[in-house]
């Protein structure tokens, strides 16, 4: 188990600065994303690594996010919060009207509960969660939600340069 | 103390908060939260230095590529083609709302395309730290999409069950 952390994270550190060196699109993130997940596919029996991790990852992330804050950013986000919700609400609506489509068409004796949790737009464990306490298939849900992580993280490089075809959204050199 | 330090003992205060306060994805929204109470409150802080979001972004791109199996994509079986294709759907629809949201409101595009994209709060984070997006706003409107979703999924699935 303390192996396999230790070649998970070698491999992510590897990865994040192969990534940076050759100034690939999508950073340190998915420089330490890819390899490692690429490792998880091939692996026998992968093991996630301890949540410890995560909770430091998101800590550093939220302090140095915090950081960058400042009144400026606070009057962005109280200008445009109503068309934001109005967005978010169309991507939930999206997200369950492909859900049904899903279940209807090819579902097969997937329960309709699975089926849209496993579509909405939130986050794979926050789902599991309510999934497993509506009595749905949480596994199941969790399944679903890694297909979009990879598709979404597949696309990202594309849509990074779609992204730099506009001002002020364009990568940063380093 | 420097200000990383200082930065770092906000951001431990606000995660503990919001992890006892059951916050989704309360170690990261917390330290945010309490960075930027402090410093609209008065606190002189200064950007904290970019090792912090370097080495949370390695440790996260890892956490979340070891979650990834093979075991849980064949668990979907032949529902696993149909997801793939509604995924492709979804990121399409997000980037033309992000268009949308760009065009309705002051924010760029590439700020409004990161607050929408459903691929996770820190996650999305992590990738606008490499563009010229706003990340504050990001994560906050990622924040929001993440809570609607998990109030509002179980009220969704009530109604269609019903």
């Amino acid at each position: 188990m303390a192996e396999r952390a230790v070649l998970l994270v070698a491999a992510g550190t590897v990865g994040a600065t192969l990534w940076r060196r050759f100034r690939w699109p999508g950073g340190a993130f998915l420089g330490a994303l890819l390899p490692t997940a690429m490792l998880s596919l091939v692996m026998e029996d992968p093991q996630p690594l301890p949540e410890g991790v995560r909770w430091l990852a998101l800590l550093l992330l939220g302090t140095y996010t915090g950081s960058t804050v400042d009144r400026g950013v606070l009057r962005h986000i109280r200008a445009s919060l109503p068309v934001a919700i109005a967005g978010i609400l169309a991507l939930i609506a999206v997200a369950v009207a492909l859900g049904w489509v899903l279940h209807s068409q090819f579902a097969g004796e997937l329960g309709l509960g699975t089926v849209l949790l496993g579509t909405m737009p939130g986050g794979a464990s926050g789902l599991s969660a309510v999934a497993y306490d509506l009595g749905a298939d949480a596994r199941l849900v969790a399944s679903l939600h890694m297909v979009r992580q990879i598709m979404v993280f597949g696309a990202l490089p594309l849509v990074l340069r779609w992204l730099a075809s506009f001002r002020g959204g364009s990568e940063r050199s380093r | 103390m420097t200000d990383a330090i200082r930065l770092l003992a906000f951001g431990l205060t606000g995660a503990a908060l919001a992890s006892w306060l059951r916050i989704p994805g309360g170690w990261m929204i917390g330290p945010m939260l309490a960075i930027t109470v402090a410093k609209v409150g008065g606190v002189n802080l200064r950007k904290a230095p970019r090792a912090y979001s370097e080495i949370g972004k390695v440790l996260l791109g890892t956490f979340i590529g070891a979650t990834f199996s093979r075991a849980a994509l064949a668990q979907l079986g032949q529902l696993l083609l149909p997801a793939i294709g509604s995924t492709l759907v979804m990121i399409v629809v997000g980037m033309a709302l992000a268009w949308m949201l760009a065009r309705l409101t002051n924010l760029d595009v590439g700020t409004a395309l990161f607050s929408l994209t459903p691929g996770g709060m820190a996650e999305m984070v992590a990738i606008a730290e490499e563009t010229t997006a706003d990340l504050g706003v990001v994560a906050t409107l990622q924040f929001l999409r993440y809570s609607s979703v998990v109030m509002l999924a179980p009220a969704i699935l009530d109604w269609f069950l019903s």
